[in-house]
C-alpha cells in the first residue's frame, strides 16, 4: 500500500470507531446483554429505594387530585416522544434529547424516576433500545442520577442569585453530562481495561464519549431553556398544576 | 446517518408510510401475527427464559440457536413479513455492532496487545481475547433482542400489561403504562401535524431557525398534551371512572401443543449447553 492508501485506511478505521462510540452513546442506553448478571441485579437493587419513593410520591399526588393521573401519563408519553425526536444538529448526525432534565424540572425527581422506568421499558420492548436485563443500570443513569442532579441544581442555583433561565440551562446540561458519566462508569465496571484496569477503562469510555456527548449536552440545555420559555409564555396555568411555579416564585 | 438510530427514524419513517417499520407498525404486526392467538403469559415466559438463556450462556452456540430459532418462529409460525422482520432487526444490530467495537478496543499510551493502531498521540489496541469476547457479547445481545422481538411482534402491549397486573405489579404503575402507551400514539400524531406545518412555513430554514422551531414544537406538544390529558380525564369521569381502568381480556387458553413445543425447545437449548460443557 502506498502511504496515501495507508492514511486513508487508517482514517476510515478511526472514523468507524468514533462513529461506533457516538452511535452507542447517542442512545446512551446500555444494550441488552452487555452487562453481566451481577451488575444487572446490583443496579436494579440500587434503583429500588428511588422507585419506591417515586411510587409513593405519585400515589400521594393522585390521591389528592385524580386528574393528575392523565397528566402524568401524558407527561410520560411526552418524554417518550421527545426522546425520539431528531434534534437539528450541526454535524447531521442523529441526536436526540433525553428529556429527563426537563422532566425533573417540571415534575420533580421522584415522579421522573417512575415515568423514566416506564419509558425505558417501552423503549426496550418496542424499539429494542436499551434492554430488560440492563433496565436497572439504564434506569439508574437516566431516570435517577441525571434527574436528581438536574433537580438539585435547578433548586440550588436561583438561591445563589443565578438567572432562572441560566439555571435551567445549567441544570439540564449538567444532568445530561452526569447521565453519561454514570453510563461510562457502569460500562467500565463491567469491562475493565486489560492494561489499565478499572480507572483506565472509565477514562477510556469518558474520553471517547466526550466529543459526542459534550455538544449533545449543550443542545439539551439550550432546548430545555427554549421549551421552558415557551411553556412560561403559553401554559402558565397548566404547568402550575404540576407544581412548577410552587417554589419558583 | 439518520437511518441508524431508531428513535429518529420513527418519525422519519412515518412520513414514508410505505416503508412503515416502526412502533406503529409493531402494533399492527403484533395484532396480525398468527402467534397472537397463543396464550400471552406463555409467550412472555417463553421469551424471557430464552432471553436469560442467551445472557447467561458462556458460549456462542445458545445465542446463535436462539437468533435463528426466534427468526424462524416469528416468520414461519407467526407469518410476520420477513422483510419487516429483518428491517426491524437491523436497528438494534447497528447498536450492537457499535457497542461491540467500543468494548473491544482499548486506548493507552503504551503499544500493547495483538492489534495496534498508532495515532501518534496514543494507541488504539485490542487483543484476540477481547475481540472474541466482543463477538460473544454481540451475539448474546442479538439473541436477547431476538427473543424479546418474538414477544413484541406477537403480543399487543395491553396483553403484556395485563400479565404484569396478574403478577401484582402495583395497579398504579400498570395504569400509567397503559395510558402512556395510548398517549404515545396520540402525541406522535400531533407532532407529525406540527412538524409538517412548521416545515411548510420554512421552519427548518437554517440552524438557528431549526432550533427555535424544535423548541416551539416541543413546548406546544407539551401544552397540547396537557389539554388532551384534561379532556381524557373528563371522558373517563363521564364513563364512571373511579380509579381503576379495566380492559376486556380475550380468552387465550394455553394449548398442550404449545407447551410441548416449548419443552422441546428448551431441551434443545439445554442439550446445546451440555454439549458445549462436555467439549
Amino acid at each position: 500500500m502506498t502511504h496515501k492508501q495507508k492514511t486513508t485506511v487508517l482514517l476510515s478505521i478511526v472514523f468507524t470507531v468514533i462513529m461506533g462510540f457516538s452511535l452507542n452513546t447517542g442512545a446512551m442506553h446500555i444494550m441488552e446483554g452487555y452487562l453481566p448478571a451481577g451488575y444487572c441485579i446490583g443496579w436494579g437493587v440500587l434503583c429500588l429505594p428511588f422507585l419506591a419513593a417515586g411510587f409513593f410520591s405519585i400515589k400521594k399526588t393522585i390521591s389528592q387530585n385524580r386528574r393528575t393521573l392523565t397528566i402524568l401519563s401524558m407527561a410520560g408519553a411526552f418524554v417518550f416522544v421527545l426522546s425520539s425526536l431528531k434534534i437539528p444538529s450541526v454535524t447531521g448526525s442523529c441526536s436526540h434529547m433525553t428529556g429527563t432534565g426537563l422532566g425533573a424540572i417540571l415534575f420533580g425527581p421522584c415522579a421522573t424516576s417512575i415515568l423514566g422506568i416506564i419509558v425505558l421499558i417501552f423503549q426496550a420492548i418496542l424499539l429494542a433500545h436499551g434492554g430488560l436485563t440492563t433496565l436497572g443500570a439504564n434506569t439508574f443513569s437516566m431516570a435517577i442520577a441525571g434527574p436528581l442532579v438536574s433537580y438539585g441544581l435547578y433548586k440550588l442555583l436561583p438561591k445563589l442569585k443565578v438567572n432562572r433561565l441560566v439555571s435551567v440551562f445549567i441544570a439540564a446540561f449538567i444532568g445530561d453530562l452526569f447521565t453519561y458519566c454514570v453510563t461510562s462508569v457502569q460500562l467500565a465496571m463491567a469491562y475493565p481495561s486489560e492494561t489499565g484496569g478499572y480507572i483506565a477503562s472509565v477514562l477510556k469510555f469518558l474520553g471517547v464519549f466526550a466529543p459526542t456527548q459534550l455538544p449533545l449536552a449543550v443542545l439539551e440545555g439550550i432546548l430545555t431553556v427554549l421549551i421552558i420559555m415557551a411553556l412560561e409564555n403559553y401554559a402558565k396555568r397548566e404547568i402550575a398544576v404540576l407544581g412548577y411555579f410552587r417554589e419558583a416564585k | 446517518m439518520p437511518v441508524w438510530t431508531f428513535p429518529n427514524t420513527v418519525f422519519f419513517l412515518r412520513r414514508n408510510m410505505k416503508h412503515n417499520h416502526n412502533i406503529y407498525s409493531i402494533d399492527s404486526i403484533a395484532y396480525n401475527s398468527k402467534l397472537n392467538s397463543w396464550n400471552p403469559e406463555f409467550k412472555i415466559i417463553f421469551s424471557l427464559l430464552s432471553l436469560f438463556a442467551c445472557v447467561l450462556s458462556a458460549d456462542i452456540f445458545v445465542p446463535v440457536f436462539v437468533i435463528i430459532s426466534m427468526a424462524a418462529i416469528s416468520i414461519i409460525l407467526g407469518k410476520t413479513d420477513q422483510r419487516s422482520y429483518f428491517k426491524l432487526m437491523t436497528v438494534p444490530l447497528a447498536f450492537i455492532i457499535c457497542g461491540a467495537i467500543a468494548t473491544a478496543v482499548d486506548i493507552s499510551a503504551e503499544p500493547t496487545g495483538d492489534y495496534i493502531l498508532d495515532l501518534n498521540a496514543f494507541f488504539i489496541h485490542t487483543t484476540n481475547g477481547a475481540v472474541f469476547k466482543a463477538v460473544q457479547t454481540a451475539l448474546k445481545a442479538l439473541g436477547a433482542v431476538s427473543a424479546l422481538y418474538m414477544l413484541t411482534l406477537s403480543t399487543p402491549v395491553h396483553e403484556i400489561t395485563s400479565a404484569m397486573r396478574r403478577i401484582h405489579i402495583p395497579k398504579l404503575i400498570i395504569e400509567l403504562m397503559e395510558l402512556i402507551y395510548r398517549f404515545i400514539f396520540i402525541l406522535a400524531q400531533v407532532y407529525h401535524t406540527l412538524n409538517t406545518s412548521a416545515g411548510s412555513r420554512l421552519g427548518y430554514n437554517g440552524l438557528k431557525t431549526s432550533f427555535r422551531t424544535f423548541g416551539t414544537i416541543a413546548a406546544n406538544l407539551f401544552i397540547i398534551s396537557l389539554k388532551k390529558a384534561g379532556m381524557y380525564y373528563d371522558a373517563l369521569e363521564s364513563r364512571c371512572y373511579t380509579g381503576e381502568l379495566l380492559f376486556l381480556r380475550e380468552k387465550k387458553p394455553l394449548r398442550s401443543r404449545h407447551v410441548a413445543f416449548a419443552v422441546i425447545y428448551f431441551i434443545s437449548v439445554i442439550t446445546i449447553m451440555y454439549l458445549q460443557a462436555v467439549n
